[in-house]
């Protein structure tokens, strides 16, 4: 899989405060995302994922390290022409109307004038902005003006598309739209990255994540193995189990089981003993109803990770 | 129900109420009463106006606006005063403020030294401001011309007002009677040799009939009358 | 061209900015008023018309060259206009550029709508029309565009309002800076003098764009004075614009 963001030790620091003492605000990172993935970037806030996002796109400067994007080099201005990008709350020029925003920025990708025509009237079509075209930005609502960032970041035709806190400012009618329009980005081939703190939402959306905490890159790879070494427990629910059965259970299980109305719920610590308790419950011919792993969810991970041990 | 006075819906008639008692039981009867002391009058203005080196600094650069706000000032002063006690004690520093502000404003110098003459009474200061005008434009022909008029008419010393108006004869623009007085003071300060070569030529280059005959009747008056005679011309 | 883009946009955020038509509504008043005023004068209409229209022109032309200068760039700093602009294939110098002749072509229509007013003006209070006076407020206009280079600069690293205090600072002083050196010539110990000639040679010299007085006066304008004041203006220009370039590369937007 061919990578389209290789982030190579970039860093930076930040002179803060009266006495403008240095502090390092991102510590060297080395992170890869592949071609056709969605990629979550997470973090509390504060971790340094605007931070990052603000280097990749250049608007700041790294201290030290490189990144290549689209296997060029950052500071290349080329690089940029294949990359869309959605910054935090955006705020665009009020005094423009939304077309004339759009194609100010379709100019400023030297697209030709029909080109920029059919984008923005598919664009205005895709975030259900056409209504509002011709109004200028100032009257845009905050979800409208988000939609409107979605826009103009995807007027290139991008490869890699760069979100900064996309869900931000949305009602859950707007997440669930721009999910929608992330999982089509990735359909249509093109690389996702974007940094959030929604975790629901990055659970359902990535293929990967990178969890960032103050300024460390704690953890990343594919979200199922994140998860997977961090299985809890096993539920198992049961039928028709004998007052002997559910001695037994009690013994093997991490708490008392539960008498529920579809049966007996039994909470096993690993797989070990779930085969013990299956194959008790087979045998005093109790019936099996399911079997659940109770995987950590992302949120408590998170939590976890956030929570355990600052550097 | 029953509602407190201060009620929200209430506070913004009683602000209204209160402004507007206020604004006519006290602010408007004070204002008729008091004393314009705050605002200053025009003759505090003059009094109190900075020196010319202070105006350039404050006028940010706008030299000439500067000279006009204060020629405009110079001009009421005296108005002011031509309608109620006739004395001009500020003229001469508001026209050296104006003129030292824009050395170019060529009316301040000539009317300057108009009021300061005939309203002030100040001849001397009236020349030494036509003076300083000439100074700083050359090339200007009204104030010679002035200079040349306050000499002839004023203090009746011919001599000098020959130089000027020879001065002022050398300038663009120049009336077309100055040559006439050059060669009428000529004869007048007895060089009538040179008078009646001037007349001649103006005789001979002559455009219109009306100056022909006064050059006619000049030359007729020269070699008519003796040597060394004079006599204000009167044209 | 990606910084006729830049620049149309910027002409068009201007043109709807309030601030602008509030100033200019106020300098024709202000010229309007000038007609009035000179009614008070005995003859010297002329005079007082034009000297107060160019100065009104020159003076709101400032105003508006300010206020808008500072926003061309932290404004868009501080509301993060910026981001979705800079993160384009766009290099940071067009972006600037883009501005400064946007700006430049709205104090060129604002400027030009006060001078012609003045000028026509002049010409029915004096009956004949002034030769020079579109000349003088052509020159001025470079000027404006110097002051405008330098609410460009200060707005590369400073807040919005130290810009426009920095660059108002900078017109009083530019003005002022022929009767400065006067001033040191006559009055200054060496020491102060040099200081003061440092100064003068630094910063802007404004005092060399205002050929008003020999346009009111009729005096000659020589041909080489004004082409040495435009081969000034458009050096001091260039050189403003070219540390600004330099500033803003580096400037990490936070």
């Amino acid at each position: 899989m061919e990578p389209v963001i290789e982030i190579q030790g970039l860093c930076k620091d930040f002179r803060v405060g009266f006495w403008r003492r240095r502090t390092r605000i991102l510590h060297p990172l080395t992170l890869t995302v592949y071609r056709g993935e969605i990629f979550g970037y997470l973090g509390p806030n504060g971790a340094g994922k605007t931070t990052t996002i603000k280097l990749l796109t250049g608007l700041i400067h790294p201290t030290a390290g490189s990144a290549r994007l689209l296997d060029q080099d950052l500071t290349r201005i080329v690089a940029k022409q294949q990359i869309g990008f959605l910054p935090e709350n955006p705020y665009f020029y009020d005094y423009l109307t939304g077309r004339e925003f759009m194609d100010l920025c379709g100019r400023l990708f030297g697209l030709p004038a029909h080109v920029r025509r059919e984008r923005i009237a598919a664009l205005f079509h895709l975030t259900q902005l056409a209504g509002a075209a011709d109004r200028q930005l100032r009257r845009y609502s905050k979800g409208m003006l988000q939609r409107l960032g979605l826009a103009q970041a995807l007027i290139n035709d991008p490869s890699l598309v760069i979100l900064d806190e996309p869900m931000s400012g949305l009602d859950p009618l707007g997440r669930k739209a721009m999910r929608d329009v992330i999982l089509q980005l990735k359909a249509e081939g093109r690389t996702v990255f974007f940094s959030s703190h929604i975790l629901p939402d990055v659970e359902v959306l990535c293929d990967r994540v990178g969890i960032l905490v103050a300024g460390h890159l704690r953890n990343a790879g594919r979200l199922e193995e994140i998860l997977k070494t961090q299985t809890e427990s096993i539920e198992v629910t049961l039928q028709r189990v004998s007052p002997a059965l559910l001695a037994s259970l009690r013994d093997l299980a991490l708490v008392p089981p539960l008498e529920q109305s579809d049966g007996v719920l039994v909470r096993l610590a690993d797989e070990e003993r779930l085969d013990l308790a299956l194959r008790a419950a087979v045998a005093a011919g109790a019936r099996v109803v399911s079997v659940v792993p109770q995987r950590v969810t992302l949120e408590e991970h998170f939590l976890r990770e956030v929570q355990g041990g600052t550097p | 129900m029953s509602r407190a006075l201060l009620h929200p819906s209430r506070i913004p008639f009683i602000a209204l109420a209160l402004a507007s008692g206020l604004l006519f039981g006290a602010v408007v009867p004070l204002q008729r009463r008091a004393p314009a002391f705050g605002g200053a009058g025009l003759e505090d203005r003059v009094l109190l106006l900075p020196p010319a080196a202070a105006l350039r600094v404050a006028s940010l650069g706008f030299h000439g606006t500067a000279a006009d706000a204060v020629w405009l000032l110079t001009i009421q002063y005296l108005g002011g005063h031509l309608s109620s006690d006739r004395r001009f004690p500020e003229l001469k520093r508001l026209v050296e403020t104006v003129v030292a502000l824009d050395p170019h404003f060529v009316d301040a110098y000539t009317l300057g030294a108009l009021f300061l003459g005939y309203s002030a009474g100040d001849i001397a200061g009236s020349i030494a401001l036509l003076e300083r005008g000439v100074r700083a434009n050359p090339t200007r022909w009204e104030i010679p011309h002035d200079l040349a008029r306050t000499y002839y008419l004023d203090l009746k010393d011919y001599r000098k007002a020959l130089h000027w108006f020879e001065v002022t004869d050398r300038l663009p623009g120049r009336p077309h009677y100055v040559p006439r007085f050059v060669a009428r003071l000529y004869a007048a300060t007895g060089e009538r040799e040179t008078a009646l070569e001037l007349w001649r030529a103006m005789r001979e280059t002559a455009t219109s009939d009306w100056v022909r005959e006064i050059a006619e009747r000049e030359i007729a008056k020269l070699e008519g009358t003796s040597p060394g005679g004079e006599g204000g011309p009167a044209r | 061209m990606k910084i006729a883009a830049i620049a149309l946009n910027t002409f068009r955020e201007a043109v709807r900015d309030r601030i602008l038509y509030t100033i200019l509504v106020f300098a024709i008043l202000l010229i309007g008023a000038s007609v009035v005023l000179a009614t008070l004068s005995i003859g010297q209409e002329g005079r007082i018309v034009k000297d107060l229209g160019l100065a009104s022109s020159s003076l709101f032309g400032t105003f508006i060259a300010v206020f808008l200068g500072i926003g061309l760039v932290s404004k868009e700093i501080e509301r993060r206009t910026l981001y979705a602009i800079v993160a384009k294939p766009i290099y940071r110098f067009q972006f600037l550029v883009g501005k400064y002749i946007g700006l430049t072509l709205t104090l060129l229509v604002t400027v030009g709508v006060m001078a012609l007013l003045v000028a026509g003006l002049a010409w029915a209070v004096d009956g004949h029309w002034t030769p020079g006076l579109l000349l003088a407020a052509a020159l001025d206009f470079l000027a404006l565009m110097i002051v405008t280079a330098v609410a460009i600069l200060f707005s590369t690293f400073s807040t919005p309002t130290l810009s426009a205090m920095f660059t108002l600072a900078v017109f009083v002083i530019g003005r002022l800076s022929g009767d400065l050196r006067l001033f040191a010539e006559q009055f200054a110990g060496p020491g102060l003098r040099q200081v003061l000639e440092g100064i003068y040679l630094i910063l802007p010299d404004l005092s060399r764009f205002q050929i008003g007085p020999q346009v009111v006066h009729g005096l000659p304008i020589s041909p080489t004075e004004l082409l040495v004041a435009a081969t000034y203006g458009l050096a001091y220009i260039l050189v403003l614009l070219l540390v600004a370039i330099g500033i803003f590369e580096r400037r990490d937007f936070k």
